[in-house]
C-alpha cells in the first residue's frame, strides 16, 4: 500500500530511508516510550479480540476499549489533551505508511519499538503474552507521533474518510495512556521524553489498535522487536512491513532483529513474553543495537517528527496499516512454524469478514495506482511460487485461497465500474453478504445498458422525437424552444425522469437568463 | 548438481531447450550444435523413433509415417474446423477416437496427440541430458497464450508422458517477457508479439521491477507463419495448375515437396527480397515427362499475398490493447517472438502500427525456451525474486439452459483465481444436473469450445428455481481448470479438475508412460546412456 518502494516493493528499497530512520529512532527514543505504551495497551486488546486486524473496523473496535482501560490505569494521559490527540492520531496513521516506504530498512526497527513500549508499561507486561504481537501496533504508533505533530490537521481528515474502520475516538483513550509508556520508556532509555511528544503518542495509540491486530500473525517476530527502543523506525516499519525483512536472515521475523537492539532494556522491563523472542533474535538484536545507543537524545526526537510530517502529507492513504505477514516476506517458503500457521489461519478466517480494501490494506478511496502497488505488494508475499515448495498441504492451501482472494480483490477494483458498485454494495445495508463481487449476468448487464438508453431517449417514439429537438435547440442555445419540446415530450412520457431533470435545467436557465436580461415582466 | 529443470518451448515448427547455467539462461545445443530442433516425430521401419532436425527430412521421404505441427491438433476434438483441415493436408492419418478425441495412425499403431508431444518432448530431454551429463526430471513447459484449457491439459499430459514433472505450464509471450525483462529492473509497458508457426497470441505486460503483470492477452491460434506457407504453396500451385494442368496439391508427395519448397521461399524473401522456387523432378504429366516447378518469387509480390494475415494480426493488437485499456502510444517497447517475425514485412509493419523501431537483441527463436528456463530455476531453486501475474486468455462459461451459456470468468482475469456463481435446477424435483463447462466469447454454446461436463447429483430435490447450487471455477497458475458444485442447503459437494473428454484418462497416461519410455529415440542411439 503505503510503502512507497511500489513494485519495487523489495526490501532492498528501503535502504536510503532506513538508515535516517534507524538514527532518529534512536533518538527518538524517548519518543519512542511514550509511543509504545499507547501500543501496548492496544495491543493487549488486540490479544484478547481475534489477532486479526482484518477489518479495520473490528479491530479498532477491540483497541478503543483497552485504550481506555489503559488510560484509567495511567494518570499520564489526561494530560495529553484529548482534542489535539485524536487529530493525532488520524495524521499518524497516514504518516506511518508513507514513512515506511523511506524507512525500507526501518520496519525492523518499527517492530523493535512496539518491543520496547511492551516492555516499558508494566501493565502491558501483564498482558505480556499477547503483548508480544502487539509490537507492530506500537511501531505505528510510535511514527504516527512524530508525525503526527508536524501535521496533525490534514490527517484527521484523510483518516476518517479512507477508512471509515479506523476508529478515531478509541485513538484519542490510546493518548492518554501514551504518555505514561512514554515515561516509563524515558526512564528506563534515560532519555527525557520531551513534553510535547505527549499528544503524539495519543494519536499512535489510536492507530494501533489496527496495527496490533496486523502485528498478531506475527507474534514470533513482536518478541524480538520489543527489545527495540527504535519506536521511530519501528512506526515506519508498520506500513511496510516487506520493508522489515531486508534485514534478512529472518524474512518474517527481520523487523523484531532490528528491535532486538533495544530489547536488552526490553527484556529486563518486561519479563513476560519478549524473553522467548529476544533469544531467537539475538543477532539482530546486536544490530540493532549498534544503531540505538546513538540516539537516545531528546533533539533528535524533534528532527524525527518533522521530518516524517511531510510523508504523512504526500501519502495520506497510509491510513490503512498494513498487517504483518503470516509467512517470510522474502525467499521461497519451505515450510512455516505452528505461530506462523496460527497467524496464517486467523487470515484464511477473516476472509470471509472482510472486504477487498481491507484483503489489499488500502483505504477505500486508494487511487488506481494504489491499487496496483498493494497488489503487487500481496503478490510478492503470497505469489504461488513462493509457496511451491512448501510440504505443508493445508498451509499451501490456505495461501493459495488468500492469494486468490487478493487477484479477485484486484480484478474487482482495477475496473472503475465495478469497483464504483462495489462500493455502493458494501457500504450499504447488507455489506455482510455483499463482501465478494458478483456481476451481474450478461442478459441482466444488456438489459441495465437498454434501459439506461431508453431513459436517456425516453420509450415512446414521439416523445424521444421531442427529446431531441430539445437537446438540438439546448446546443442552439434556444433555450424558450427548448423548453416547449421538452413539455411535448413529458405530455407522452410523464414520468420520465431524464426529461424531467432536463426540463428544471431548462427552466433554470431560461429564468436565469430572463433575470440577466430583465424580460421576465415584459410582455411580448 | 542438484535438481535441475529445464525450459521447453515446445513450438508448431521448432521447439527449443534451455537451462540457467551460473544464474544466466543458455540455450541448449544438440550433438551437432543445433538450438532448434523441428518438432518432428518421424517413426523408422524398425519401430525407433526419430525426432527433430533429421525427421524433418522424412517428411518427404517417408511422409505417412513422419508426424509434423502436432501442436496444432493438440487439446482438439475430432469435429474441430483445425482438424479436419488437418486431415486434408497432412500425410499422415488422422483418425477419430474416443470421446471425440483425435489419433494418430502411424504404421498401424494408434498414437494420441499427447504421446506425439510427449516424443519431442522426450528428445529435448535427451538433449539437455547429455548436454548436462545428468538426469533431467523436471521442465517448464510453454503453450501459446490463447491455448484453452483442454490444450493445457493436453500439454501437460505430453510433459507426464516424456517422464518430465511439469512444474509450470507457462504462456509463450509472458515467457518472453520474463526473458527480456529478467534482471533490469524495468518499469515499462510491454507488448509481446508472438507470431509463431501455427499460432499468434499478443500479451500485453507492466513489468514493475520485480513483478511481471499479464494486463491482456489475446491471440488466434489458427494464425501462423504455416499459413503463410500455405499462400506461397497455393500461388505455386495454382500456377503450375494454370501451366500444365496439374494440380501439385492432390498428390501428399508432391504437396510436401511443394510445402517445403514454400518454406524456403518465405525464408529467403525475408533475407534477400527475392527467392528463387526450384523443385526438381515434382511430378511427371500424363505422357510420363518428369516436370520441374520453377518459379521467381518477390517481395511484393508475397506481402501482397500474405498482407490479409499481417492485418490479421493486428486485429488482435487492437483487442489486447483494447482489453488493457491502453492505446499503442502508451506501450513502451515492443518485443518480436517466432520465427515469422524475421519477415521485414512483419517487422515494418509492427514498427508502423506501434510507432516504434520492435527491441533488438531478442533472439525471436530462443527467448521464450529462455524465459521458461528462468521460470523453472525459480521454482527448483527456490530463489524466486521475479513474480509472474498471468491472466486467463479466454471467458470460462458453464452451459445454461437452451444451449446458452453464463459467464463466470471474464477473460484476461488475473489467475490465480476462484469464483463462484450460483444456479438452479430448471425442473421441478429434478434430482441430478449436468454441468457444462465452455471456454469463449460467445454466448451461444456453439460457438465455445466444451471443456468438458460433470454431473452433479445429492443436492435437495425441490421446485424448480427453489434448489441453489453453487458452481465454483477456480483457474490456477498453470491456467488449468478446476470446477466444483455445492449444494448450498446440504453442503454437499463434487469436485472435478475438468476431465476433457477429448483427452486421456489417468489409465491411459500410464499407459503412455510406460509406451513412452520403452520408445528410442534413434538420434541418441549411439550415444552412451545417461544413467536415469
Amino acid at each position: 500500500m503505503a510503502p512507497p518502494p511500489d513494485n519495487s516493493g523489495k526490501p532492498p528499497a528501503p535502504p536510503p530511508g532506513v538508515p535516517r530512520i534507524a538514527p532518529e529512532g534512536q533518538p527518538a527514543r524517548p519518543s519512542m516510550p511514550q509511543v509504545t505504551v499507547p501500543a501496548a495497551p492496544r495491543i493487549a486488546p488486540a490479544a484478547a479480540a481475534p489477532p486479526r486486524i482484518t477489518a479495520p473496523g473490528t479491530g479498532a473496535m477491540p483497541g478503543p476499549p483497552k485504550l481506555t482501560t489503559s488510560t484509567g490505569a495511567s494518570a499520564p494521559r489526561p494530560p495529553v489533551t484529548g482534542a489535539p490527540v485524536s487529530m493525532p492520531p488520524k495524521v499518524a496513521a497516514p504518516a506511518a505508511p508513507p514513512k515506511a516506504p523511506p524507512a525500507g530498512a526501518a520496519p525492523p526497527q518499527i517492530a523493535p519499538t512496539a518491543q520496547t513500549t511492551v516492555p516499558g508499561p508494566p501493565r502491558i507486561a501483564a498482558a505480556a503474552p499477547r503483548a508480544a504481537p502487539p509490537p507492530l501496533a506500537p511501531a505505528i504508533a510510535p511514527a504516527v507521533a512524530p508525525s503526527a505533530r508536524p501535521a496533525p490537521p490534514p490527517m484527521v481528515p484523510v483518516a476518517t474518510r479512507t477508512n471509515p474502520a479506523m476508529p478515531m475516538a478509541p485513538s484519542i483513550p490510546t493518548v492518554a495512556p501514551a504518555p505514561p509508556p512514554r515515561i516509563e520508556l524515558t526512564t528506563q532509555a534515560g532519555a527525557p521524553a520531551p513534553k510535547s511528544l505527549a499528544p503524539a503518542p495519543a494519536q499512535p495509540a489510536a492507530q494501533a489498535p489496527p496495527v496490533a491486530k496486523a502485528a498478531v500473525p506475527r507474534p514470533p517476530g513482536a518478541p524480538g522487536t520489543v527489545p527495540r527502543p527504535a519506536g521511530a523506525p519501528g512506526g515506519a516499519s508498520v506500513p511496510r512491513p516487506p520493508g522489515a525483512p531486508s534485514s534478512g536472515a529472518r524474512p518474517a521475523v527481520p523487523a523484531a532483529p532490528a528491535s532486538v537492539a533495544a530489547p536488552a532494556r526490553g527484556a529486563v522491563i518486561v519479563p513476560p513474553a519478549p524473553a522467548a523472542a529476544a533469544s531467537d533474535f539475538a543477532a539482530p538484536e546486536h544490530i540493532t543495537i549498534s544503531e540505538a545507543p546513538e540516539p537516545t537524545t531528546q533533539p533528535q526526537v524533534a528532527k524525527l517528527a518533522p521530518f516524517v510530517a511531510p510523508t504523512v502529507a504526500t501519502a495520506p492513504e497510509a491510513a490503512v496499516p498494513i498487517r504483518q505477514a503470516p509467512i517470510p516476506e522474502t525467499g521461497a517458503v519451505q515450510q512455516i512454524d505452528a505461530q506462523q500457521a496460527a497467524a496464517l489461519q486467523k487470515l484464511v478466517e477473516a476472509l470471509s469478514t472482510s472486504d477487498y480494501f481491507e484483503t489489499l490494506q488500502i483505504p477505500q478511496t486508494a487511487t488506481t495506482a494504489q491499487i496496483k502497488k498493494a497488489f503487487y505488494r500481496e503478490s510478492r508475499i503470497y505469489h504461488p511460487d513462493r509457496i511451491y515448495h512448501l510440504a505443508d498441504e493445508a498451509a499451501k492451501r490456505q495461501l493459495g485461497d488468500l492469494y486468490k482472494r487478493i487477484t479477485e480483490a484486484y480484478y474487482v477494483l482495477r475496473d472503475d465500474a465495478k469497483r464504483k458498485k462495489y462500493l455502493t454494495e458494501i457500504n450499504g445495508a447488507d455489506r455482510a453478504s455483499k463482501l465478494r463481487f458478483s456481476e451481474a449476468s450478461e442478459a441482466e448487464q444488456k438489459a441495465e445498458v437498454i434501459k439506461q438508453r431508453e431513459e436517456e431517449f425516453g420509450t415512446n417514439p414521439k416523445a424521444r422525437q421531442f427529446f431531441k429537438t430539445a437537446l438540438n435547440d439546448i446546443s442552439s442555445s434556444n433555450l424558450s424552444a427548448a423548453e416547449r419540446n421538452i413539455k411535448m415530450a413529458l405530455t407522452y412520457e410523464p414520468s420520465n425522469a431524464r426529461f424531467k431533470e432536463k426540463m428544471a435545467e431548462v427552466q433554470a436557465k431560461l429564468e436565469e437568463h430572463r433575470k440577466a436580461t430583465h424580460t421576465g415582466f415584459t410582455i411580448k | 548438481m542438484g535438481d535441475i529443470a529445464v525450459g521447453i518451448d515446445l513450438g508448431t515448427s521448432y521447439s527449443c531447450v534451455s537451462v540457467v547455467l551460473d544464474g544466466k539462461p543458455t540455450v541448449i545445443p544438440n550433438e551437432w550444435g543445433e538450438l532448434t530442433h523441428a518438432s518432428v516425430v518421424s517413426f523408422l521401419e524398425d519401430g525407433s523413433v526419430l525426432v527433430g532436425n533429421s525427421a524433418k527430412k522424412n517428411i518427404i521421404t517417408n511422409a505417412e509415417n513422419t508426424v509434423y505441427s502436432a501442436k496444432r491438433l493438440i487439446g482438439r476434438f475430432f469435429f474441430s474446423d483445425e482438424v479436419k483441415k488437418a486431415q486434408s493436408v497432412m500425410p499422415y492419418k488422422i483418425l477419430e477416437g474416443q470421446n471425440n478425441s483425435v489419433r494418430i495412425d502411424v504404421r498401424g499403431k494408434n498414437y494420441s496427440l499427447p504421446e506425439i508431444s510427449a516424443l519431442v518432448l522426450k528428445e529435448m530431454k535427451a538433449i539437455a541430458e547429455s548436454y548436462l551429463g545428468q538426469p533431467v526430471k523436471k521442465a517448464v513447459v510453454t503453450v501459446p497464450a490463447y491455448f484453452n484449457d483442454n490444450q493445457r491439459q493436453a500439454t501437460k499430459d505430453a510433459g507426464r508422458i516424456a517422464g518430465l514433472e511439469i512444474l509450470r505450464i507457462l504462456n509463450e509471450p509472458t515467457a518472453a517477457a520474463l526473458a527480456f525483462g529478467f534482471g533490469q529492473d524495468l518499469n515499462q509497458r510491454v507488448v509481446v508479439y508472438d507470431l509463431g508457426g501455427g499460432t499468434f497470441d499478443v500479451s500485453i505486460l507492466e513489468i514493475g521491477k520485480d513483478v511481471f503483470e499479464v494486463l491482456s492477452t489475446a491471440g488466434d491460434t489458427y494464425l501462423g507463419g504455416d499459413d503463410f506457407d500455405d499462400r506461397i504453396m497455393n500461388w505455386l500451385a495454382e500456377d503450375f495448375l494454370a501451366r500444365t494442368r496439374l494440380d501439385l496439391r492432390q498428390n501428399k508427395y508432391c504437396l510436401q515437396m511443394l510445402k517445403e519448397a514454400s518454406e524456403r521461399a518465405k525464408i529467403d524473401v525475408g533475407t534477400s527480397g527475392v527467392a528463387q522456387v526450384h523443385c526438381p523432378g515434382i511430378c511427371q504429366d500424363a505422357n510420363g515427362a518428369v516436370l520441374d516447378l520453377t518459379q521467381t518469387l518477390t517481395q511484393d509480390a508475397f506481402n501482397r499475398m500474405v498482407m490479409d494475415l499481417v492485418q490479421r494480426t493486428f486485429k488482435v493488437c487492437d483487442e489486447a490493447l483494447q482489453s488493457a485499456r491502453m492505446t499503442a502510444a502508451d506501450v513502451d517497447a515492443v518485443i518480436l517472438v517466432g520465427g515469422p517475425t524475421r519477415l521485414p514485412i512483419i517487422r515494418n509493419s509492427v514498427k508502423h502500427y506501434f510507432q516504434r523501431e520492435p527491441r533488438e537483441g531478442v533472439d525471436p527463436d530462443q527467448v521464450v525456451s529462455l524465459g521458461a528456463a528462468l521460470q523453472g530455476f525459480a521454482l527448483v531453486d527456490q530463489s524466486t525474486e521475479t513474480f509472474l501475474v498471468d491472466v486467463t486468455p479466454l471467458s470460462l462459461r458453464i452451459g445454461t439452459v437452451g444451449g446458452y451459456t453464463e459467464k463466470v470468468i471474464d477473460k484476461n482475469t488475473p489467475i490465480p483465481i476462484e469464483k463462484s456463481k450460483t444456479f438452479t435446477t430448471s425442473r421441478d424435483g429434478q434430482d441430478k444436473v449436468k454441468i457444462r463447462v465452455y471456454q469463449g466469447e460467445s454466448n451461444r454454446a456453439d460457438d465455445c469450445e466444451m471443456l468438458g461436463e460433470f454431473e452433479f447429483a445429492g443436492f435437495r430435490i425441490g421446485y424448480r428455481g427453489d434448489v441453489k447450487i453453487d458452481v465454483t471455477f477456480e483457474i490456477d497458475s498453470n491456467g488449468i481448470v478446476n470446477v466444483s458444485a455445492t449444494d448450498q442447503e446440504t453442503g454437499q459437494r463434487t469436485s472435478t479438475t475438468i476431465s476433457l473428454s477429448s483427452g486421456l484418462s489417468e489409465g491411459d497416461i500410464q499407459k503412455s508412460m510406460a509406451a513412452n519410455k520403452a520408445a528410442t529415440l534413434t538420434n541418441h542411439r549411439d550415444l552412451p546412456a545417461v544413467e536415469r
